[in-house]
């Protein structure tokens, strides 16, 4: 059984907390991560799909982060980073072998296997050359963490930790009662609005038909599907944590008033935009700001750095060619907007809007950035007809 | 308190009184049986069952090999031509042959289906189309779950699930592995799950404990909430003097053939000129057979065997065909069907293995295309029914 994938789900959930509750009265704030490690270790093992396949994904990363950071202190992260996200290039590119019948997926694939890597990449970046190694029990908690387990936000190890100590503290009447909160917006998102844009709306159409009208309904329902759908899960996410004494970062905040593009990854799926910034962009950028061919070009530095970050993102999710035009469309709307803010600070004024009211301004940016994230999302849906 | 009364107690204050008011209403227009309007009780091919009562209903409820033959297979049941057994047989014979299945409905699904019934296998008389298709390649991992669901009702998995031996026990197995694969499962199925994986381990039993009891909680429930099931009779035919049915086979079988030679002159592989023109020209063929560890098929093939066997089934088997000319490494596949064929065999069973891997012995007028049969494949198929069944003199 996978994360919120049934009501059998909460009732173990509503177990697990229990179990905290109880365990509060008895333990004191030091036990705290063995007792929830203790609760995850029963979710992956006993409930899980694959149970196998992430204890040892957990395994595999803990021991060959120290090997490459503590004992061969390998400087180029590169190395690591590829080590460490094996797994999933493995299964993002689909190998067959001929001594299995079946796509090499079928064994070594599961579900939250990205998040994990993500995480995994996080924790191995963040590492310092000489900082000593998390405690397996709070690494083990970090990537089992069963609200976050399937679906993020991609949460970092340092957050996380800080949360955990003061676990058992943070099991109260108060934040029962936001986790409670959210856990019930998650639900309304999820099992209702996502549930009836899905049985009444997105499906109005067929996803081959190329007419406007169509087309555009498909858009804007997928759109507001994947909002729904995405966003509840992470409210679930976030009020469970909650109620089991851990913070999970919040992932949406209304994206859909989002007034710029930066705008919109500070408010939709705001872990990975956060995660891509940290760990691909940041380096990136200053990667190429010590290419010599490239110092007499900031602008552009930037607006590769923000286009093969997006493109990155795009690959994540497959190597499909809906997914890479997504991801390079991303890039490029944000290439754009980061041409116009330099433009616009240069010229010391708004260079497209110029004097217009502001409200004005913030209402056509809404429209624009809505419609053109739409799209983009379209296209990544798969179900855009030109691409099929 | 007051912001609580006012967030929680209201809201579910209102919900009470809707659910009281309401619940005749939904329940009525969420949980009941649909009966589809338009079914036909003369039918003699069911596509698949999509919670249609009266074809679940009607489901080998004749276990009398002088009434109804079941004809269970995939994709090659889906083509109607005169020849084809439910067709051919039920214009000719007092005796209806219902064919049910189309592409997909592997062997997973079948046993399900019977497993479901039962009490009805005893002397049923049934006739199961193996497909060598289904055994090799990505189909060897058994049946998938929307082709499941379209012939395994929770009406139909009710029934297992009020059981507990060792094809039960099987069936909650494969449920379990098929499990993710599922949406938006139903209760049955769940319980199914719940029940296999509460089997792994004593910390399993112990976890899914309260779970089960809750969902068999549930299910009671819902029993009691859904009007009851309307008892539905078969419809009798008028039948036809069966022993004075003399069919000129080798005629049949000389004009047939030569039609089909006629029709499929354009290419080397005896494939019809239409679709070799459309799907085949160009392509080469090949098969992947998979190994005995690995082939998921062929252990739902061996335990839908054994339920047969255990419930005294009437039942038969044909193995149908794949082109050796197209396809060039058949050979490679020989193995499995050999497997399949001893399996049948040493059960007792009757077949008819049309399987050919010889180019020389493969007789070109077989099949239609590449793996879905002729008409004068049909009829061959249609003479071993009625000499299986007898069902003339």
């Amino acid at each position: 059984m996978l994360p919120f994938s049934s009501f059998e789900f909460f009732i173990l959930i509503a177990m697990f907390i229990a179990a905290l509750v109880a365990s509060k009265l008895i333990f004191s704030q030091n036990y705290y991560k063995h007792i929830l490690a203790v609760l995850n270790l029963i979710f992956l093992s006993i409930v899980y799909p694959k149970p196998f396949h992430f204890i040892i994904l957990i395994l595999f990363s803990y021991f060959l982060t120290y090997l490459i950071a503590d004992v061969f202190k390998i400087k180029k992260k590169i190395w690591g980073i590829l080590i460490l996200l094996l797994p999933m290039l493995l299964v993002k590119f689909n190998i067959h072998f001929d001594f299995y019948p079946f796509d090499l997926n079928n064994i070594i694939s599961f579900a939250g296997l990205s998040y994990a890597s993500f995480r995994i990449m996080g924790y191995y970046m963040d590492k310092a050359p000489n900082e000593k190694m998390a405690d397996f029990i709070s690494y083990f908690n970090f990537l089992s963490f069963t609200p976050t387990l399937l679906i993020g936000p991609i949460d970092k190890y340092s957050r996380f930790k800080s949360s955990q100590d003061i676990g058992f503290s943070a099991i109260n009447t108060y934040n029962f009662i936001i986790g409670w909160n959210t856990l019930v917006k998650g639900i309304a998102f999820k099992f209702i609005i996502a549930e009836l844009i899905d049985r009444y709306w997105l499906n109005i159409y067929p996803d081959t038909s190329k007419e406007i009208l169509h087309m555009f309904n498909n858009m804007y329902s997928y759109y507001f599907y994947l909002f729904f759908d995405f966003a509840g899960y992470s409210f679930m996410a976030l009020g469970i944590g909650k109620m089991m004494g851990i913070n999970v970062p919040v992932n949406f905040t209304n994206p859909f008033l989002a007034v710029n593009p930066q705008d919109f990854w500070r408010r939709f799926h705001i872990s990975l935009g956060e995660w891509l910034k940290d760990y691909f962009f940041t380096p990136l950028y200053m990667f190429l700001t010590r290419k010599k061919s490239l110092k007499k070009f900031p602008i552009l530095r930037q607006n590769i750095a923000l286009i093969m970050t997006f493109l990155l993102m795009g690959c994540w999710n497959g190597f499909k060619l809906n997914y890479i035009l997504s991801g390079t469309l991303l890039g490029v709307f944000s290439a754009i907007h980061n041409t116009y803010l330099i433009h616009c600070k240069k010229k010391g004024r708004d260079v497209i809007f110029g004097n217009l009211n502001p409200i004005v301004v913030k209402i056509i940016s809404i429209i624009l950035v809505f419609n053109t994230f739409a799209f983009a999302l379209y296209i990544f849906s798969g179900r855009f007809p030109f691409l099929n | 308190m007051k912001k609580i009364g006012l967030i929680y107690l209201i809201p579910l204050l209102f919900a009470c009184l809707f659910l009281f008011f309401f619940n005749k209403y939904l329940n009525s227009n969420l949980l009941n049986n649909k009966i589809k309007n338009n079914t036909d009780s003369t039918f003699r091919y069911i596509e698949n069952f999509q919670s249609n009562q009266f074809y679940e209903d009607q489901f080998l409820l004749n276990n009398d090999s002088s009434k109804t033959i079941y004809l269970l297979g995939s994709s090659e049941l889906s083509e109607t031509t005169e020849a084809i057994p439910y067709n051919f047989i039920s214009d000719h014979f007092s005796t209806k042959v219902i064919g049910l299945g189309h592409a997909g409905n592997q062997c997973f699904s079948i046993y399900s289906q019977l497993l479901a019934n039962e009490n009805r296998l005893k002397d049923a008389p049934i006739i199961i189309i193996l497909s060598p298709g289904w055994f090799e390649s990505k189909s060897a991992k058994g049946t998938s779950s929307a082709i499941f669901l379209e012939y395994n009702s929770e009406w139909f998995l009710k029934t297992i699930n009020k059981k507990d031996n060792e094809f039960t026990r099987f069936e909650n197995k494969r449920i379990s592995q098929l499990y993710s694969e599922f949406s938006s499962p139903n209760l049955e199925i769940k319980l199914m799950n719940f029940k296999h994986r509460s089997t792994i381990s004593y910390f399993h039993k112990i976890l899914f404990y309260p779970v089960i009891i809750i969902e068999k909680l549930l299910i009671g429930l819902k029993e009691n909430m859904i009007s009851k099931r309307i008892t539905l009779n078969s419809t009798k035919r008028t039948p036809l003097k069966s022993e004075e049915v003399q069919i000129k086979w080798d005629s049949l079988f000389t004009s047939s053939k030569e039609e089909i030679i006629k029709n499929s002159n354009n290419n080397r592989f005896g494939i019809n000129n239409e679709y070799y023109t459309e799907y085949v020209h160009g392509k080469t063929g090949k098969v992947e057979p998979v190994s005995e560890d690995f082939n998921q098929e062929l252990e739902d093939f061996k335990m839908l065997i054994k339920l047969l066997k255990k419930k005294k089934a009437n039942v038969c088997f044909v193995i149908s065909p794949l082109n050796p000319i197209y396809c060039k490494n058949l050979k490679d596949l020989k193995p499995t069907i050999s497997i399949i064929e001893t399996e049948i065999k040493s059960n007792g069973y009757n077949y008819l293995n049309l399987f050919e891997t010889d180019t020389l012995k493969y007789d070109k007028a077989i099949l239609f295309d590449v793996m879905h049969m002729s008409k004068y494949g049909w009829y061959k198929i249609d003479k071993f029914i009625i000499e299986t069944y007898k069902l003339s003199k």
